[in-house]
C-alpha cells in the first residue's frame, strides 16, 4: 500500500508538472510577436504585418476588405500605436492586452501567429475584433 | 515454483490492475489526441504531437479529475464503513460493532501480537498516523489530485475561452466556474452510486470465489464475512 501510494503521489506531481507545461510557445514571444505587428502597421508594412496573421486571419483579412492581405491590413482601423501592456498563455493560445483591445495568437512553425487583433470586450460574448480569423 | 512464478502469483492482483490502467492510460493518450486535433482543425489551428498532448493540460485534466473522485471514493468508503454498516453486506461490519474498536480488537498497544507491524504496538503519534495511514493516503492522494484537475483545468478552460475568443479567468474564478463543478460533480456522482450499490447488492447477490463477495451459501442478512 505505501508503494501505491508512492507512485500515485508522483504521479500527480507529474500530472501538476505538465499542467505547468505548456503546448506553445511562451509569453515574450508572444508579446513580441504583437509587438512587430503593430509596428509594421505603423511603418505601413503591410506584407510584414501579414506575415505575422495565421492563415485564417490573412483569408478574413482578404475576405473583409476584398483586396490582397498586404494592403488589406492597413485598412482595417487597427490601432498602429497599440503596445502590449499584458501577455497570458494557456496551452496553445495566447491572450495580450493592447490598452482598451486585445490580440488572440495561435501557434506557427516558427512562434506564435495572431489569429484575431483589434479585439473590444462584449459582455457575455467572445470579444468584438477589428481583424478576426476565428 | 521459481521466484518470479511466486512473485507474479503472490502479487497478481495488483499486477493485473497495474497493466490494465497502463493500457487504459495509453489508449486515453491516443484517443484523447485525435479528440484534441479534431478540434484544432475544426477551429482552423494546427494539429499537435503525441509527446506534446500528454505533456499538456489537456490530457492532465482528464486525467485528474478521474484520479481524483477515485480516491475520494475509497476515501469515504474507508472512513464510512468504520462508523456506518449495512446489514448483510460483506463490505460492512457487524451491526453493534461501529467505531474504531477496543485496543484489543484491533492488536494495539500491548494487545500488538508478534507478528504486529511495530508501530502497531508502539505509543503515541506513531501508532496514532499507522491506525489511520490507510485513509490518510487516500485523502491526501485525492487532495493533491483535486488540486492537480483544478491547476491543470483552468490551463485548459482558458485555452478554449482563447480559442472562442472570450476572456481568461484566474484559478479563484475557475474553481467556483460551472465548467470545474461540473467536470467534478459528473465523476463524484458515478463513483458514489458504484459504492452504494456494491454495498447493496452484495446483500443479496454472490461472485463464487471473490474476497468482495459473501460465500454462496452465506445467509442474506450475514454480514462482515471475515
Amino acid at each position: 500500500m505505501a508503494g501505491l501510494s508512492v507512485v500515485a503521489g508522483l504521479a500527480v506531481v507529474a500530472a501538476l508538472l505538465a499542467g505547468c507545461s505548456s503546448l506553445g510557445p511562451g509569453s515574450e514571444e508572444a508579446t513580441d510577436a504583437t509587438t512587430r505587428f503593430f509596428e509594421s502597421l505603423a511603418e505601413g508594412d503591410g506584407t510584414a504585418a501579414c506575415a505575422l496573421l495565421n492563415e485564417s486571419a490573412r483569408e478574413a483579412v482578404e475576405e473583409q476588405t476584398d483586396a490582397r492581405c498586404a494592403d488589406g491590413v492597413l485598412t482595417l482601423g487597427l490601432d498602429p500605436d497599440a503596445r502590449p501592456d499584458g501577455t497570458e498563455v494557456y496551452s496553445r493560445a495566447a491572450f495580450v492586452r493592447t490598452g482598451p483591445t486585445a490580440v488572440f495568437l495561435t501557434p506557427g512553425d516558427d512562434g506564435w501567429l495572431i489569429r484575431a487583433a483589434g479585439c473590444e470586450p462584449v459582455a457575455d460574448a467572445p470579444f468584438d475584433c477589428a481583424l478576426d480569423g476565428s | 515454483m521459481s521466484a518470479v512464478k511466486r512473485f507474479l502469483r503472490d502479487n497478481s492482483l495488483s499486477l493485473f490492475f497495474g497493466a490494465i490502467f497502463v493500457a487504459a492510460l495509453i489508449g486515453q493518450s491516443f484517443a484523447g489526441l485525435a479528440a484534441y486535433n479534431d478540434t484544432q482543425v475544426a477551429e482552423g489551428l494546427r494539429e499537435v504531437g503525441y509527446w506534446r498532448f500528454v505533456t499538456s493540460s489537456d490530457f492532465a485534466v482528464d486525467v485528474a479529475e478521474n484520479w481524483q473522485s477515485e480516491y475520494l471514493q475509497f476515501f469515504l468508503y474507508i472512513w464510512a464503513t468504520v462508523w456506518l454498516i449495512q446489514r448483510g453486506s460483506p463490505e460492512s461490519k457487524k451491526p453493534g460493532s461501529e467505531g474504531p474498536e477496543s485496543d484489543e480488537q484491533q492488536k494495539v498497544g500491548r494487545f500488538a501480537e508478534a507478528d504486529s507491524p511495530r508501530s502497531a504496538a508502539a505509543d503515541g503519534l506513531r501508532r496514532v498516523l499507522f491506525s489511520h495511514s490507510l485513509l490518510i493516503a487516500m485523502g491526501s492522494i485525492f487532495v493533491l489530485s483535486w488540486l492537480a484537475q483544478s491547476v491543470t483545468g483552468v490551463i485548459a478552460y482558458n485555452e478554449e475561452q482563447l480559442t472562442n475568443l472570450e476572456a481568461p479567468v484566474d484559478w479563484l474564478g475557475y474553481v467556483v466556474s460551472a465548467d470545474f463543478w461540473n467536470r467534478t460533480l459528473q465523476n463524484w456522482q458515478s463513483e458514489f452510486l458504484a459504492v452504494g450499490s456494491m454495498a447493496a447488492l452484495s446483500i443479496y447477490l454472490r461472485e463464487r470465489g471473490s474476497s468482495e463477495s459473501k460465500k454462496v451459501g452465506d445467509p442474506h442478512a450475514q454480514s462482515d464475512t471475515e
